[in-house]
């Protein structure tokens, strides 16, 4: 793939996007007659060749185990698994590789940070402190870990446009917080939180600060120290990587005093029958063998989203959903669920008199890929009154060809199924 | 303009039949789906063994709403073991088994549901209420059908 830089075009300055849709095979295919039009780039990515390359090079030339071997490919394996790690740390901006534990994707890294750091930090009539935008892998293991410990959860509410409501939020935390969940970026509405202030005002209560990078880490500059946040978590599968693979950086005095969660080998320093010693970070919490092709994959990913860049993907995807939601807001029967800016890759909405299932449908027919349903963020449906809404979401491949071919498809369902 | 959404299907998305609930049902139930927010609710007056009166409400899309509407023509006079039999018949026709298409009649109308496999289920909610509303006894308290815990029989073997 070619990196091209243009001066300001349609598609936003510094990107070909035509380009970069050509890098991804499977927008080749048809879908019912018609050009995939993939705009459901937040429930998962579409895959880069580069990437799909790496994993099939990883299962020729590098299929071995890790850390453990004496010979040549194990060598290569650990290599090239540890090389990825490091680029994780990099895009995220930590201060060491050691910083970064390789997990099965964010919802895998949010549960580990609630058993191995709350099960050891959190207790009865202590509080913890979500928002009620969050994705329901960054909600239900902390329900969960109150349930365990007797500790409370609080849940920061929104206002009408689907923004943390600052004021609510700071007067939630106290000196019982031990901790706050916060998502960087809304999968259902594409609210960009103000993750710096949050995350400072958690730290004022003596509160440590969990983010779920999800949805940001595609489309956003990350930079964890910028952040303050002592965790992050991010999935592969939504940042063009392959599935079953994530990352959680944790701020190293907080990773070191961390106990491991789930054991096994790799993870230990020493075993006799009756005793173990584990392992420093990050091997402590990876144990058992790892989804190593899966890493080199990532490493791959991230080396492709490097090559465009963050500041260009930012300002095309930025372009793009102006585009969108100005169109959006042309149609009559439309009515767009979330509307705080800044936002990012994301617009929800909802159609008077056509439920989102079968916007989604003639969408469909149409070969475009949209969400619809409550996109595991029930309580956001619950904050606006609806039950579903339908959610377009982009990727650095989309064009404001597809966002035509998204509107026509709208008003198609409008009517065709008018009452 | 659409090939799930034909005419017939369109017909009775946009004017359903017995809309409402009837004021002294002897059979309730509510049947969803949470995974996709679909909602119906059916009141069913049974006498002498056969359904005299039924009524459908809830929030659903076109497909539930369609489906419900349609059933509430099909069932006049049934039984109970009637509206189980057409049910199964249905979820034959929908998951391409051999199906009794005498007994559908009009409700053969859903086969081209089977392109769209995600959307099976919000053909069979509104049967699924029903049989449950009709397994209690009447008089019984208004009971749940939860489509995404219940065990489905719809299943159509990979798609290619």
């Amino acid at each position: 793939m070619t990196h091209t830089t243009h001066g300001a075009t349609d598609d936003g300055p510094g990107i070909d996007a035509l380009d970069v849709a050509h890098a991804f095979p499977a927008l080749a295919q048809r879908v019912r007659g018609h050009r995939l039009v993939y705009l459901d780039s937040a429930s998962t990515s579409q895959t880069p060749q580069v990437v799909i390359d790496a994993i099939n090079t990883a299962y020729i030339e590098l299929r071995a185990n890790v850390h453990r071997g004496v010979h040549t490919l194990s060598a290569r394996a650990t290599d090239a698994y540890e090389t990825a790690r490091d680029r994780v740390a990099q895009l995220v901006g930590a201060e060491s590789p050691r910083d970064i534990v390789f997990v099965s994707g964010a919802t895998a890294a949010i549960n580990l940070v609630a058993h191995a750091w709350g099960d050891a930090n959190v207790g009865a009539g202590d509080e913890i402190v979500v928002t009620t935008m969050e994705h329901h892998s960054n909600l239900v293991p902390w329900q969960q870990l109150c349930e365990r410990t007797g500790a409370t959860l609080r849940a920061a509410p929104l206002d009408e446009r689907g923004a943390v409501d600052m004021s609510a939020y700071g007067k939630l935390l106290g000196s019982r917080t031990k901790l706050v969940a916060l998502a960087h970026v809304s999968n259902a509405l594409g609210t960009v939180n103000p993750v710096r202030a949050m995350v400072a005002m958690a730290h004022d209560v003596g509160a440590v600060a969990v983010v779920d990078g999800a949805q940001a880490a595609p489309h956003l500059r990350v930079d964890v120290r910028e952040f303050g946040c002592e965790f992050y978590a991010l999935s592969g599968h939504k940042m063009y990587g392959p599935t079953g693979i994530g990352a959680l950086y944790g701020a190293p005095d907080v990773l070191a005093a961390m106990p491991p969660h789930h054991a096994g080998g790799g993870a230990i320093e020493r075993v006799t029958l009756q005793r173990t010693r584990f392992a420093g970070v990050p091997q402590r919490f990876e144990p058992g063998t790892p989804n190593i092709v899966g890493a080199v994959g990532l490493a791959a990913a991230l080396d492709f989203i490097h090559k465009i860049g963050t500041q260009a993907i930012e300002a095309h995807e930025r372009a793009l959903l102006r585009y969108a939601t100005a169109a959006i807001d042309d149609i009559d029967q439309c009515r767009r669920i979330g509307t705080a800016a800044p936002a990012a890759a994301v617009c929800s909405f909802v159609v008077r008199g056509v439920h989102p299932h079968d916007v989604a449908t003639i969408l469909d027919e149409r070969g475009v890929a949209v969400q619809a349903g409550h996109h595991c963020a029930q309580p956001v449906m619950e904050h606006f009154g609806v039950p579903a809404t339908v959610r377009m979401s982009l990727g650095v491949h989309n064009t404001r060809t597809d966002i035509d071919v998204l509107i026509a498809g709208i008003r198609a369902a409008v009517e065709v199924m008018a009452r | 303009m659409s090939d799930l959404y034909d005419k017939i299907i369109l017909a009775h998305h946009r004017a359903p039949q017995n809309r409402g609930r009837l004021d002294s049902p002897t059979h309730e139930a509510v049947g969803y789906n949470p995974v996709c927010g679909d909602e119906v609710q059916v009141s069913v007056q049974v006498a002498d063994n056969r359904i005299e009166d039924i009524q459908v409400d809830g929030t659903g899309c076109a497909l539930c709403r369609a489906s419900g509407s349609l059933m509430t023509v099909h069932v006049r006079r049934a039984t109970a073991a009637d509206v189980s039999v057409t049910l199964q018949s249905l979820e034959d026709l929908l998951a391409a088994r051999p199906a009794d298409t005498d007994r559908l009649g009009d409700l053969a109308v859903f086969q081209v549901v089977r392109e769209h496999p995600m959307r099976l289920k919000c053909v069979t909610l509104p049967w699924h209420a029903l049989e449950t509303a009709l397994l209690q006894p009447a008089g019984s308290m208004r009971a749940e059908y939860n489509a995404w815990t219940a065990r489905s029989r719809l299943s159509t073997g990979r798609r290619g």
